[in-house]
């Protein structure tokens, strides 16, 4: 097996190996690159988001910090913490506004635990004995200004709450991180608007599902919060496919939800104020018209069930989406097929498109020969290069093998020694 | 040409293969469906670097005629190799054997 290995690896391909190494080294360092950005996936489950710097918004203004549990659910503690009361118009003036800003640090860090509060003003009233999902969905957004397109931080998140009485009024449902990192976003332009969009409630049933978007202020300026339905509920084939497998381990969400029913009684209101309303009503308009079209997109994102959730996942994201026909031909074949697909290799253009394990991303690379072909009598000249160094060797070892054959003596002949002495 | 007749004779024992083994296949898809899927995959995942080998060959801009000669010259040399061996086998089997 050595000297096959060792043949085989031998002259062009063993430059080849080394080409191939670099390559292989530069994919794992651009996805180590890559998996440094922040992503939904890293934003799943429990931990802290921390939002600050210079940040301006106009419509909303929130910095998040859940500090509610470590991963086992074993400890939690409480941090600072900011309320964002209700899902009305209160949070469409965050406190940190152009005008008036808490302590008088304005564009200062701004951290505290998420909490929400809900009520109904159509007196709802959530059915006991009915598995409840919540649905967080935090957008901080750069709009507007000076193409402030930072980081946009989407953390979709859930909890399950076990409705065991009647209430028309939902307290202190809380999200949750499970990882216990530290995913944080940083806006460094001074003018910058955003909003948060929080708690989306879903109630499935067979043939849909309900839902209220709370989205502050914004879709709901007059805090009126209603049932919509959603046809067609095919179970969270999204991306909130993925949030839910790993949130929605009963277990571990009655255990978190129970959790955090006692940490909300240590949590600590910090006091926020109201911002001054805007000066232009125009500006204010342009941006509630840009914040509506955020929105519409998160929405027609969330409508759609044909988002591909397996880029997401990690452990799905090789299993194929459609199984061969032949799939152990393909397997017994896969050798031969290798040899095809070397001779065939260069026979046409084709990008090199190689999925990136958890980042939703393909690396595309280019097509080289359209590059090669631009070089003209330069590839050709390097055609001949490649026929003179391969092609040496073919001839090395196909003169030693034929001198050997001729003075061939069968008492004397030794296999392996002879296999080394052809080497290509 | 001669990569040519070597591909053709490649897709020949591809196409043999896999009506022999159709049987088998039939019965994997049909009765066990995830080891279908899990071939399936061990096949993506394993043309991966292919493919990936394909595109280095265009970077460095190697004649696909070139690699067709040094696949034939490997798999020939090889076929020398185990040829004499095979009969170098059966020649000490007969003698062996020999009354």
């Amino acid at each position: 097996m050595k000297i096959i290995y060792n043949s085989f690896m031998g002259g062009l391909f063993r430059t080849l190996g080394k080409f191939i190494a670099f390559i292989v080294l530069f994919l794992v360092f651009g996805y180590i690159v890559s998996s440094n950005d922040l992503k939904i996936a890293d934003l799943i489950g429990f931990g802290t988001v921390k939002a600050w710097g210079d940040l301006d918004y106009r419509e909303a203004r929130a910095g998040i910090n859940q500090r509610i549990c470590n991963s086992s659910h074993t400890s939690c503690t409480a941090s600072s913490s900011v309320t964002l009361y209700g899902l009305n118009t209160y949070l469409s003036y965050l406190p940190c506004t152009n005008f008036q800003c808490p302590n008088n640090e304005r564009n200062s860090d701004f951290v505290g635990v998420f909490r929400v509060s809900a009520s109904f003003n159509d007196n709802h009233s959530f059915d006991s004995g009915v598995m409840y999902r919540l649905w967080y969905t935090f957008q901080l957004q750069g709009l507007n200004t000076n193409q402030v397109v930072l980081n946009n931080l989407e953390s979709i998140n859930s909890s399950i709450f076990l409705v065991n009485h009647s209430y028309n009024t939902l307290n202190n449902a809380t999200g949750m991180f499970t990882d216990g990192s530290t995913p944080q976003i940083y806006f460094e332009r001074i003018s910058a608007s955003g909003y948060v969009r929080l708690a989306i409630v879903f109630k499935p049933n067979a043939s849909g599902y309900h839902y209220v978007d709370t989205t502050f202020g914004l879709k709901n300026p007059d805090n009126v919060l209603s049932w919509s339905t959603m046809p067609q509920f095919k179970g969270f084939n999204s991306i909130r496919a993925s949030a839910a497998s790993i949130a929605y381990t009963r277990n571990s969400d009655e255990q978190a939800v129970q959790t955090n029913i006692q940490n909300n009684q240590n949590w600590i209101d910090v006091n926020y104020h109201i911002g001054q309303v805007e000066n232009s009503v125009n500006e204010v308009n342009d941006s509630v018209n840009e914040v509506n079209d955020s929105i519409k997109g998160i929405d027609d994102y969330m409508r759609d069930d044909s988002i591909d959730n397996n880029h997401i996942s990690a452990g799905m994201h090789d299993l194929p989406q459609t199984t061969s026909l032949t799939p152990f031909a393909d397997f017994v074949n896969l050798p031969l097929n290798w040899i095809q697909d070397f001779m065939d290799t260069s026979n046409t253009c084709h990008n090199l498109v190689i999925p990136l394990p958890f980042v939703n991303q393909n690396l595309t690379l280019p097509c080289m020969s359209s590059f090669w072909n631009k070089l003209g009598a330069l590839a050709s000249l390097i055609d001949l290069v490649w026929i003179a160094v391969i092609g040496s060797r073919i001839f090395r070892m196909f003169y030693r093998l034929t001198i050997d054959v001729i003075d061939l003596d069968p008492n004397s002949f030794n296999h392996l020694s002879k296999l080394k002495e052809w080497e290509l | 040409m001669f990569g040519k007749v070597f591909l053709f004779i490649i897709k020949i024992v591809t196409s043999l293969t896999t009506i022999l083994v159709s049987p088998l296949d039939s019965l994997i898809t049909t009765y066990l469906p995830d080891l279908s899927s899990v071939l399936t995959s061990i096949t993506q995942f394993m043309n991966l670097p292919i493919s990936i080998m394909g595109w280095v060959f265009e970077l460095v801009h190697i004649p696909p005629t070139l690699i067709a000669v040094y696949v034939v010259a490997f798999i020939a040399r090889y076929a020398i190799i185990g040829g004499s061996a095979g009969v170098k086998y059966i020649i000490s089997l007969y003698q062996r054997l020999k009354p």
